[in-house]
Order: structure tokens, then C-alpha cells, then sequence
């Protein structure tokens, strides 16, 4: 009878600890200094939303694998200006317009980029653009 | 090992006197660009020579006499030629330069869809435009006119700047910078909105086209692996013969031909090599342009608005069915009204045009009498940056989000509007159906509401009229349309703030939104001028009191009553309008009014053909049913509601 209640045990332990690194995980958030209350439960609203924006409009290109796994790459400051992000970057040309990405979707992105914990990955050198196709 | 090293050394070394050989027996791809550049720098500088010998005119000359007046309206003619032999370059590269450059108005107040979230930002008037119309005023002060050409200057030494002139060195920036020139074209250059004597705006357009062909052969020079093609080449060349051929006389200018016939293939043609040299820009001037737009007047030329809201990601042709039926029914449905008896149709009937063709204003909410403002048509809603008359929203969700939760309009309460729409259990499960596609809410919210909404009646601006045929496929006008669209953009002047091809307030490269004052009467007998304030309520700057966003005109003729308050019934009261000079040229104090008080002197003709041209803007609008029965509500109190709502 000890060992299949020690076993119990351990199971509920584990499930407890990796559900709890999976949540972590999920949200995991630098609190901007000083945010509390309403602005703390806005701003995890926002980061969440931004996660997943990030994912369905991002990801796919920026992701960067690391031993076989996707890492969102540490993103610069400037680069996630408004301006940088629309418009300075060709490969943006057509994905990033606001009918892709709204104004408020966009800054949801970036609050999910800037307090995401930090990967240590780099963000990725953009692909050297393709030599122009012949027109006649 | 000596011998097997030396072999592979030897090749490569032929190789590499090969590749030698090959580029020197020609310029080098930098040299060539570099020829292409050289156009530049050296237009730049006889641009910037003509602005300072224009400055030493105005030292010299005394600006208090007819000679000395003379001599300077030279000056700044001569500037303008050189202005005009780089503004294909000078528009795209550096706009916000350019506008102290070239100018049209005083103060401006600039909201345009990148400053979106941010306030208007004020721009001191300057610039080549304005000397030569402050000129023409009494008093006219030596110091005032050095300053508008100084900054003009000083605006000119920009586009020397190395951000700038690294762009001449891709392909890039010219086919933008052809696109938008083209653009300008049909809509700007041909219509005296940035030339303030009318009697120089097609010799400035025949000069300024050869000027052009001149930058298209350095940059076939300059970039041969990218070139216009021959065939562009000899369109262009057809328009420059084209123009030529035409009167020097601005009234005379067939605009109709210009248009049809050559911007607008030339304009197929730009768009196809944009496409095909896969293009790409890094300037929010071409934020709102499409490049799959395949002719000028295609209505997806440019993005206004984003129809689908929270639906943007759309694309399953099911799933946009279904946000269509749900959202054609919350249209009808009062249930989104405080009451319970007001819904979208009740002011925007499909059956009218999405408007309400039979009350100049609308009741307010509680039957306290009527509203301020004209309900606008909703068809090519979307086609403004701003919305609203005094555009005080930036997308077609916040707006309805406001006429809902108006107490003046619709009188409802955000939170329990959701609750009744989700307690019908159609529309809980078809939203909730829907959420798998926006991931990022995990419930529904009022925003997949007023997305539906938007989306649905959004549906109505995808039709076209019988001159989108007329330029687009050469079908037949009546002779009366065609030289009523030659004076809309010529002797009545209505293109200077109703620009093509919408014939809205959003011109090239269609990026914002434009405001007007005019000088609206309250009643149609100009006793006084409208109280209302228009812009002022949103960015309160004595500039812009009694403003208001420029209207679309499609479909005009069948959208009575007219003007923001809707003081005329007819067409023709509104041409009257304008014909007089707006509300100053009626006898009203409008000080700051934007259109000249000065009459058109239209003929009784030429308003017939006006109008003529007004009717061909009509558009081939489905009929817009309402649904036959609105979804059951758990509370049954809702489950007597009138489709389209009470009043």
C-alpha cells in the first residue's frame, strides 16, 4: 500500500511542478517596474494578446531554431518602433500593413516582444533580397 | 604539392582576368548609377540656384510695384520650372520637406494615417506656391516673401542629404517614385491645386512631362537590369505628344483623354514592372497603395479602412459568409440600440443608399429633436483614412462603437449590448464559431460585434459606376458626362479637393484624410453661416473652424440631402454653392475659408454637364434586403423588436 501512494505522490508532484514551469513558461513577463493593480492586469492582457499575435503573424519568419527547438529571438528597442517595424524592413512590404496587423495589434506585439523574458538569441540577419526576374 | 596548388591558381587567376575584362569593357554597375545620380545632384543644384537668384530678385526688386512685382512672379516662375524638372523625386523622397517647398495653404493642419494616434501637428505655410499668392495681396511686405523662399531653400538642401541620395543607388525608389508621379498626374498636376495661375498649368505640365523622359532615360543608363521597358517608354512619349497637342488654355484641357488613355495604361504598366522587379518600398508613402491594384480606378487602389475589424485574418470563404449574415443582421437589429428600437438601418437604409435621403438630419435618440449632422452614406465609408465629418475616428469599428453608445444616436451601454446580442442563440453561436479565428480573444467581445457590422455593409463598396467603365474598359458616355468631368477638373475646380479616382478627400499618395471650409449656410438662403464647428470640436485651432472632411461623391445624386448639415435638396444648390464662392463669396464672415470667394461664372450648360457627370458616378449597387426575421432572444422582451428598427 506505500508504494503506490508514494507513487501517487509523485506523480501529483511532478504534474504539479511542470504545470506550474508550463504556466510560468506561458507567461513569461518582466513586469514593467512599478505596475500594479489595473495596470499590472492591463498589461498582462496586452503581453498575452501580443504572444499570440506574435505567434500568428511573427513567428514564422523570426523564430530562430536552437537544438531543434523555436526561440522568439530578443528583439532591439528600435526595432520595434513603429516606424522600423512598417516600414524599414522590405520584407515587411507586404505582411506588415494595417490590414494585416492593426495599430492596436501592433502595440500589443511589442509589449509582448520588449517585457518577454530575454532568450539570448539574437534576432536573425534578414534574407539577402532575390536578384529582380526579367521583364520584357 | 607545388604543382597541385599552382594548377587551381592559374585557373582562378584567367577566371578573375575574365571577370576583368568583362567590366571594363563598360561603365561599372556603380559607375552607371552613379550617371543616374548625377541627374539628380545636378537638377538639385539648378533647383537650389534659381531659389537663391530668386532671393537676390526679391532683394533687389521692391515688391510694392507692378515692375517689381513682375520681376519676381519671373523669379519664382523659373524656380517652379526647376522644382517641377525633379518633383517626381522631390514628392516621394522627402514629403514633408517638399511641403515647404510646394505648399498650398497658410497653416495646414496634418493628421495623416501614420500620425493617426497622435494629435494634428501644425505646419507653418512656405514655400514657391505660397510667395507667388501672397504676391497678388495689398501691402505685400519684402521681408514676408524672402521668408516663405528662405524656408523653401532651406527645405530644397534636404534632399541633399545622405539618407536620401543612398536611396538613388537601387531601382526601388524609382518605380515608387514614377508610380506616385503618375498618380499625381491624374489627380494633381493637371487641376491647379499646387499652380496658382491657371494660365500656366499646362505649359508647367508639357515641360514638366519632357523633364521627366529625361529622368527615365538616366535611369535606363543607370540600371539597365531593371528598365522601363520600350513600350513604356512609347507610352510615355504618346502623353507628352498628347499634351502638346492639346491648348495652352486650363479650361480646355480634354482631361477626360489624358486620363483614359494615357495615365491610366501607363498607370497598368508601373503597377506590372512594381510587381515583376519585386519591388519594395521603405516609405510610408506607399503605406495605403496596393500593388495588385490593377488600374487607377480599381477600388482597391488604396486601403482607407480595415473592413473586417478583428476579422482582418480571415480568408476561409465560410467563415466570411457566416461574419457576413451575422453582421447584415445586427445592422437591422435594434437589439444594439439603449431602447431596443433603433438600429443602423434606421439612419443608414440600405434601401437609400445607406443613408437617409428623407430628413436632412436625424431624431435624436430620445425624440428631443434632431441632430446636429447629416447621416452620411455608408458606402465607401471605407474609402476615408478619418471618419466621422469631423473625422474624429480612425476606424470603422470606433465609430460604430460611438454611434452605439451615443445618447444622442443610439443610447446603448457597451456591456449590456454584448449580453443581449449573446443572449439570442444565433448569434452566440455564431460568434463563438468564430472565435477559432481570432485566437487572441478568448470570448467574445463587443469588437467581433461592430467587426461583423462594418464588414457586412462594407460589402457595398466593391461596385463601380459607369465611368470606372469609361476608363477602364472604354465604354461609351454621353458627350455631356464627358465634358462635365472636364470641367470638374478644370474651369469649376471641384478636382482640387475631390481628387481622383474616388472623388473624395483623400489624394496621392492616399495616405490621409483632407478638411475643407467652405462656408456652409444654416438655411439655404445664406441668412448665416453654420454654428457648427466641425474639426474645431476635434483639434480646436481657429484654422480649422467650420471644417469638415471632404465627402466622397460617389453616388452623390442619390444621397439628398447634401453638406454636413444637409441644407440642400438638390445637386444643382450645391454647384450654386460653389459657383459663388461658399459662404464668403454669399456675403458670410468666414475668414479662414479654404475655397476662394471668387465666382466660377458657370453657365447654365455647364452645370447641366456637371451634373451629368455627378449621375455617372452612380454606382451598380445590389439591392440590400433586410433579413426576414431577426434572431430569438432568452429574453423575450426582445422578441417583439421591428426589423430596421422603430424610427
Amino acid at each position: 500500500m506505500r508504494t503506490p501512494h508514494l507513487l501517487l505522490l509523485a506523480i501529483i508532484a511532478f504534474v504539479a511542478v511542470t504545470s506550474r514551469c508550463t504556466s510560468q513558461k506561458e507567461l513569461a513577463y518582466d513586469l514593467p517596474p512599478g505596475t500594479e493593480g489595473d495596470s499590472a492586469t492591463a498589461f498582462v492582457e496586452h503581453w498575452r494578446k501580443g504572444k499570440v499575435l506574435y505567434a500568428l503573424n511573427c513567428g514564422g519568419c523570426h523564430d530562430t531554431l536552437v537544438n531543434g527547438r523555436k526561440v522568439v529571438p530578443d528583439f532591439s528597442l528600435p526595432q520595434l518602433l513603429d516606424y522600423e517595424m512598417r516600414y524599414q524592413y522590405p520584407a515587411h512590404d507586404d505582411r506588415l500593413r494595417e490590414v494585416d496587423v492593426s495599430i492596436a495589434e501592433l502595440d500589443d506585439i511589442q509589449v509582448y516582444l520588449q517585457y518577454k523574458k530575454r532568450s539570448g538569441v539574437p534576432v536573425a540577419p534578414l534574407p539577402k533580397p532575390q536578384p529582380p526576374p526579367k521583364v520584357n | 604539392m607545388r604543382a597541385t596548388w599552382t594548377a587551381p591558381l592559374l585557373l582562378l587567376t584567367l577566371a578573375l582576368s575574365m571577370v576583368s575584362v568583362r567590366w571594363s569593357s563598360g561603365p561599372s554597375a556603380g559607375e552607371a548609377h552613379e550617371a543616374y545620380a548625377d541627374l539628380y545632384r545636378t537638377r538639385l543644384a539648378a533647383f537650389s540656384e534659381a531659389q537663391q537668384a530668386l532671393l537676390a530678385t526679391i532683394g533687389q526688386q521692391d515688391p510694392a510695384t507692378d515692375d517689381g512685382r513682375a520681376a519676381i512672379r519671373r523669379g519664382i516662375q523659373e524656380a517652379r520650372a526647376r522644382m517641377k524638372a525633379m518633383d517626381l523625386w522631390l514628392r516621394y523622397l522627402e514629403p514633408i520637406s517638399y511641403k515647404r517647398i510646394n505648399g498650398p495653404l497658410p497653416v495646414e493642419w496634418e493628421t495623416e494615417v501614420f500620425e493617426k494616434y497622435e494629435k494634428p501637428y501644425k505646419r507653418e505655410g512656405a514655400g514657391l506656391t505660397l510667395a507667388e499668392l501672397y504676391l497678388d495681396e495689398s501691402g505685400v511686405r519684402r521681408d514676408s516673401l524672402l521668408q516663405l523662399v528662405q524656408a523653401s531653400l532651406a527645405a530644397t538642401q534636404v534632399f541633399a542629404a545622405d539618407s536620401i541620395t543612398q536611396r538613388l543607388a537601387t531601382p526601388d525608389h524609382f518605380f515608387l517614385c514614377e508610380r506616385l508621379f503618375l498618380l499625381d498626374l491624374a489627380a494633381i498636376y493637371t487641376t491647379a491645386f499646387e499652380c496658382p495661375d491657371t494660365g500656366r498649368v499646362i505649359p508647367e505640365l508639357r515641360a514638366m512631362l519632357k523633364e521627366v523622359e529625361g529622368i527615365h532615360e538616366a535611369f535606363n543608363t543607370g540600371f539597365p537590369r531593371t528598365p522601363l521597358p520600350t513600350a513604356y517608354r512609347a507610352r510615355y512619349h504618346a502623353a507628352i505628344a498628347f499634351v502638346d497637342a492639346q491648348p495652352d488654355a486650363f479650361s480646355r484641357f480634354d482631361h477626360f483623354l489624358f486620363l483614359r488613355d494615357h495615365v491610366g495604361p501607363l498607370f497598368t504598366m508601373v503597377q506590372e514592372l512594381i510587381g515583376g522587379y519585386g519591388v519594395r518600398s521603405r516609405s510610408y508613402m506607399d503605406y495605403a497603395l496596393n500593388k495588385q491594384a490593377r488600374t487607377i480606378f480599381s477600388k482597391d487602389l488604396y486601403t482607407g479602412q480595415d473592413a473586417k475589424g478583428l476579422f482582418r485574418r480571415v480568408s476561409d470563404p465560410a467563415a466570411l459568409a457566416e461574419i457576413e449574415r451575422l453582421g447584415r443582421s445586427l445592422f437591422f437589429d435594434p437589439l444594439l440600440s439603449g431602447n431596443g428600437q433603433r438600429s443602423c438601418a434606421s439612419c443608414h437604409a440600405p434601401g437609400m443608399c445607406f443613408t437617409d435621403t428623407g430628413a436632412a438630419t436625424p431624431i435624436a435618440f430620445d425624440h428631443s429633436g434632431i441632430l446636429p449632422r447629416n447621416a452620411p452614406s455608408l458606402v465607401n465609408a471605407d474609402l476615408n483614412h478619418l471618419l466621422m465629418q469631423d473625422g474624429r475616428h480612425i476606424s470603422l469599428q470606433a465609430q460604430a462603437r460611438d454611434v452605439l453608445t451615443n445618447p444622442r444616436e443610439m443610447g446603448g451601454d457597451a456591456v449590456k449590448v454584448l449580453r443581449r446580442v449573446m443572449d439570442c442563440p444565433d448569434y452566440r453561436r455564431g460568434f463563438e464559431a468564430l472565435l477559432v479565428h481570432t485566437p487572441q480573444e478568448p470570448a467574445v467581445t463587443l469588437e467581433h460585434v461592430l467587426s461583423a457590422v462594418t464588414f457586412y455593409y462594407t460589402r457595398f463598396s466593391g461596385y463601380r459606376s459607369p465611368f470606372d467603365r469609361a476608363m477602364d474598359e472604354g465604354a461609351m458616355l454621353a458627350p455631356e458626362v464627358v465634358r462635365g468631368f472636364n470641367l470638374f477638373m478644370g474651369k469649376a475646380q471641384c478636382a482640387t479637393c475631390h481628387f481622383v479616382p474616388q472623388f473624395n478627400g483623400v489624394k496621392p499618395p492616399y495616405i490621409g484624410s483632407e478638411f475643407e471650409v467652405i462656408g456652409v449656410p444654416e438655411q439655404p438662403a445664406y441668412a448665416s453661416l453654420s454654428p457648427d464647428l466641425g474639426r474645431y470640436e476635434v483639434n480646436p485651432a481657429v484654422e480649422t473652424a467650420h471644417a469638415f472632411r471632404t465627402g466622397g461623391l460617389r453616388n452623390i445624386a442619390r444621397t439628398a440631402p447634401y453638406m454636413h448639415n444637409g441644407v440642400f435638396r438638390s445637386l444643382r444648390e450645391v454647384i450654386d454653392l460653389y459657383d459663388t464662392g461658399g459662404g464668403a463669396g454669399r456675403g458670410l464672415e468666414v475668414p479662414n475659408q479654404t475655397l476662394s470667394p471668387d465666382p466660377l461664372h458657370l453657365s447654365e450648360r455647364e452645370k447641366e454637364q456637371l451634373e451629368a457627370f455627378l449621375h455617372a458616378l452612380n454606382e451598380d449597387l445590389p439591392p440590400a434586403p433586410p433579413p426576414t426575421a431577426l434572431p430569438r432572444s432568452r429574453d423575450k422582451a426582445f422578441d417583439t423588436r421591428t426589423i430596421g428598427g422603430d424610427y
